[in-house]
This record gives C-alpha cells, structure tokens and sequence, in this order.
C-alpha cells in the first residue's frame, strides 16, 4: 500500500516535470524551427533550382547554381578576396595575441590595466571601428599618409584603390580581433605548470629557449584552436570590407567578399538559387573548419 | 629592490615592452583620434598637418547629428532592438537552460544537440530564406522583423545550461520535498544562484545585438526602421565624408558598450574568452 501511493506520487511529479518541461521547449524547438531549421534546409533545397524573388514559381535544375557560381569570374574574385583577408588577419592578429598575451602574462606591474585596454576593440562594434580606420586611412587627412609623408613617401590613395584598400580592411580587422586572441592566449598561458618554467630557470635556460622548449610546445593547442576560430570568423568577413567601400552608390568600388557576393545575388540580384549555392558553399567551408577544430580538441 | 628590478630587465624585455606599448597605441589611437575629431570644426578636421587636439572645442558636431531628425530616431531603434533581443533571449536561455540541466525526458539530448550544432551554422548562410520569411508575416520595416533572429540564442541556452548544472541537485530535491513547484524553485532558487552568469550573458547578448549589421541591412528599407550601425555609414557619400559629424556618431555609438565594460570589465573579459572556449 504505502509502495504503490509512493509509486503513483513519483509518477504525478514526473508528469508534472514533463508537462513543464514541455511548456517551455515546445515554444523554444518552434522557434529554432522557424528561424534556423527551416531556412538551412531551405538553402540546401533552393541550391538545386531556379528560383526568383521577384518571379513566383521554380524550377530543378541540379547542381546547375554551383557550376554558374564556380566558374562565375564574381564569385572567384570574392572568394580570393576573402581568402587574403582571411590569411594576413589570422596571422597577424594570432601572432600579436600570442605576443601580447605572454607580456601580460610577464606579472609586470600594471599589466592587468593594460590588458583591458587591449581588449577594448573586441567590444566596439565593427562599424565604428571601420569608420575610424577610414578616417586614419584617408588620403588628404589621414594620419597614415601623414606619417608616411614624414618618411618622405608620397600619400597613397588607400581607400579608392580596389587592390589596397585590402590593407585597412585587414588593419581594422586584426585592430578588433587581437585583443580577444589576447585573452584566450592568456588563459592558455596561465594554464601551463609553473613547474616546467621553474625547472627550467634551474637549468639556467635563456628567454629563447624557455619559448622555443615550454611555452609554445606548450601552447600549439590553444594557436590551433584559436586559428581555426579566427578563420571562421574571417570567412564571414563581410561589414569591415563594405563599410570601408561604400559612400560611393555606384557597387563598382565595393570590396567584395564571399558574404558579399550571398547579399548580392540574394537581394540585389534576386537570385535565390545562386545565394543559396554560395551559402551552401560558405557553409562547407566554415563546416570543414569546424571538424578540423572538433578533431583538434578531440586530441586535446 | 629598485636594483633588482633592473637587473631583471634585459634586452629582450626592454624591446618587448617597446613593442607592447606600440600595440598598446595602435589600440587606442583610432578611439582617441575619433574623440578629438568629433570635437573639431569642419576647417580644422581639413587642416594638413594634422592636428592632435581641436584648437578650439566645437560641439556643432554633436548638435548637428542630435539636430538630425534621423539620427535619433536610429539611435532609439537600436536601443528598442538590443533591449528587447537581450530580454527576449535572456529568458528564453534561462529557461531552456534549467530544463536542459535539471530533467530528464525522453528525446532530450537530441533536443539539446539540434540547438548546439546550430551554433556552427553560419547566419549568413541561411539570411536569404530567412528574409523571405520575415518579409512574408510582415516583417519588413518593423521591430519584430529586426528582431525576430535574434530572439533566440543557441550559444545563449548552452551558457545556461552549463551554469545551471553547477547548482546542487539536492537544493531543488529539498525544495521539491518541501511540495515547491518548478515554476517556484526556478524563481526563488535557480534564478538567484544564476545571477551572475545571467548579467554576463545579457551583456555579451546585447553588445552583439547592438554591433548587428548585416540583418539590420536586408530587413529595415526605410529610414524611420534603420539602427544606428546603418545610420552611420549613411553620413556618407560618393564625394563627401563629413567626418566630424561620422566621429560624433561613433562615440555615441560606443556609449553603451563603453559603459558596460567600465561597470563589468572582468564579467565581459571572462565571458567572452568562455564564449570562445567553450561556444
């Protein structure tokens, strides 16, 4: 008797645990449905036909996007484009995280007030950052051209010239990401056992040493993992480059990238079925990235 | 002491801290000069070479862009936008996260993982369907349409979870004990013990929504509907760029942000190297 009142009990407060579980999720796992399910798939499914914003009805035709897109000569600008900003923002802003992180790391007095002050572009928004850097990147009033005048180079035209406004674009770009690089650099350092530095001082090894034996052996999971993410984030590269383009109407001068060339044949050229092979294809590559990084901490 | 600590300092630290503090320039140079910028008159933010300081404070900038019927009113729609995106998913994470780390039902891990592997997925990669839909219940040109995307937040639910699974079992047992509901022990014992992670998630969640730039781009075509980040590059064209009042926009559209790191320094720091880590 007192066995099965306890067994009902326990059922009642498990019903009641599963309604209230219900009533929260049901509303949440809708929402994921409509704003991330349903359009992934949507992507996927639209990348094999013909589909119009602007024209109703569609058509299948295969991996017929993908051929146009991968031969589109556009697309293979944006893409190498992308790829340029990826690759100097990535290894610029690693390398100075990794620098400034094992400064801070020093102990030196001070140091934690400086670390903030690092990490202050991770919280200001991309399109002031790039606005400014416009400003110091400008050809009469920048301070750039200004400093390179002193050394007796003439002023370069940085932002109206299609292939070096590439530069500002990966300045502002590692400008912001270098401070967050910083920070996780940091975490990474102090993870490492005072032990093997320590030992180590007993050895009598130099600064070199110490870096080239401890510390970066130490720390190449944390540079992998942070490359990997630094790369994600770099592959969607997309309001730095056209905020530092545009102000001209005309999309002649726009510093295209892959994102880009998404919004454009998605809401310029109203071409569903190419956006969303172009998005299927930033989706592999930032997928691939991620199994890389996946496997990365698997090993870890 | 004093001699200890030069001996200490070598060559090699000597030319670390030089380039250390050259980074440390190159990060406030930008913020700095936009500051300075705003407070110059239009000849003298002209004038080669470049001035350091303003010669003479001018605040016609500021007056200006807060006499700009526009500008206001994207400086109110970012507020509404990252305020409601901020409550919104704020809660909704705190739910799902208590559900995700203090039951059990059937299904559940799936349920959870649906959610996680959506962190990984690219939002720029589904925006054109996704616009479709929002134009298609109306979406275009109004605060729900801004907001909608953001409304929830997989990276959001994950946090939670993972804070919420540090609070001891045997507290909600002893409150279930006692006849307390879900509804109660979620108001009177998770959501206390969860304040801190709570207001690091808002902040991070909020400076994300406020930096929004692409969805704010495609959704809102009218100016009445635009933010801030949109406004801005608007005080541009082909031949001009005024940039006094650009750099007076920039400041106050680091307000908030600035305020938040000088209150939370060490909540966002932690929070945002987690949100890397782990997210």
């Amino acid at each position: 008797m007192a066995q099965r009142t306890k067994l009902l009990k326990m059922n009642k407060q498990e019903k009641v645990d599963f309604g209230f579980c219900m009533v929260i999720l049901i509303p949440i796992m809708l929402l994921f449905a409509i704003i991330r399910f349903i359009p992934i798939i949507e992507t996927f499914v639209v990348s094999f036909f013909q589909k119009s914003m602007i024209r109703p009805g569609q058509k299948f035709n295969g991996i017929e996007n993908y051929i146009y897109v991968l031969t589109d000569p556009e697309f293979l600008k944006a893409l190498q484009n992308t790829f340029l900003i990826t690759v100097f923002a990535m290894t610029l802003s690693v390398l100075g995280g990794l620098f400034l992180a094992s400064v801070v790391n020093s102990g030196r007095r001070g140091m934690k007030f400086w670390q903030a002050i690092l990490f202050i572009p991770v919280i200001v928004s991309l399109v002031p950052s790039t606005l400014m850097w416009k400003m110091l990147f400008d050809y009469n009033i920048g301070v750039v051209n200004q400093i390179l005048n002193v050394f007796g180079v003439a002023s370069i035209n940085w932002i109206n010239n299609g292939n070096l406004v590439v530069v500002p674009i990966i300045v502002v770009s590692v400008w912001k990401e270098m401070g967050y690089n910083m920070m996780i650099f940091y975490v990474g350092l102090k993870a490492i056992s005072r032990e093997l530095y320590e030992s180590a001082a007993l050895d009598g090894v130099n600064h070199w040493q110490r870096l080239r034996y401890i510390t970066l052996p130490q720390l190449k999971p944390v540079t992998l993992f942070i490359c990997v993410m630094a790369m994600i984030k770099f592959v969607k590269v997309f309001t730095q480059a056209i905020t530092m383009t545009s102000g001209s109407q005309s999309s002649g001068n726009i510093f295209k990238t892959l994102v880009y060339y998404i919004y454009q044949q998605g809401f310029s050229l109203h071409s569903m079925g190419r956006a969303s092979a172009a998005a299927m294809i930033l989706l592999l590559i930032v997928f691939v990235l991620t199994a890389i990084q996946m496997r990365l901490d698997k090993e870890d | 002491m004093s001699k200890a600590l030069y001996r200490r300092l070598t060559v090699f630290d000597i030319v670390c801290l030089v380039i250390f503090f050259a980074l440390v320039i190159i990060t406030l140079f930008p913020l700095f000069f936009m500051l300075i910028t705003s407070f110059k008159t239009p000849e003298e933010i002209n004038q080669v070479p470049i001035t350091l300081y303003p010669h003479e404070v001018y605040m016609g900038n500021y007056s200006k862009i807060f006499h700009d019927e526009y500008f206001l009113r994207y400086f109110l729609n970012s507020v509404i936008a990252s305020v409601i995106i901020t409550v919104v998913s704020v809660i909704g994470s705190a739910l799902a996260g208590y559900v995700f780390a203090k039951f059990k039902f059937p299904l559940k891990s799936v349920f959870f993982y649906a959610i996680l592997a959506t962190i990984m997925v690219p939002f720029e990669s589904f925006i054109v369907p996704l616009y479709n839909f929002v134009r298609s219940v109306g979406g275009v040109n109004t605060y729900f349409g801004l907001v909608f995307p953001s409304i929830i937040s997989s990276f959001g639910i994950f946090f939670m979870k993972q804070n919420m699974e540090q609070i001891p079992d045997a507290l909600v047992e002893a409150a279930k004990i006692d006849g307390a509901g879900n509804w109660h022990i979620l108001r009177t014992i998770i959501m206390p013990l969860s304040g801190s992670s709570l207001s690091v998630l808002s902040i991070l969640l909020f400076i994300t929504a406020w930096s929004d730039y692409l969805w704010p781009l495609v959704i809102a075509t009218s100016k009445d509907m635009f933010v801030l980040e949109i406004g801005l590059t608007l005080l541009q064209d082909e031949y001009f760029i005024d940039y006094g009042q650009m750099m007076a926009g920039c400041a106050v559209a680091l307000i908030p942000a600035m305020i938040l790191f000088i209150f939370f320094r060490r909540y966002i720091m932690e929070g945002i190297a987690m949100s890397g880590i782990k997210g």
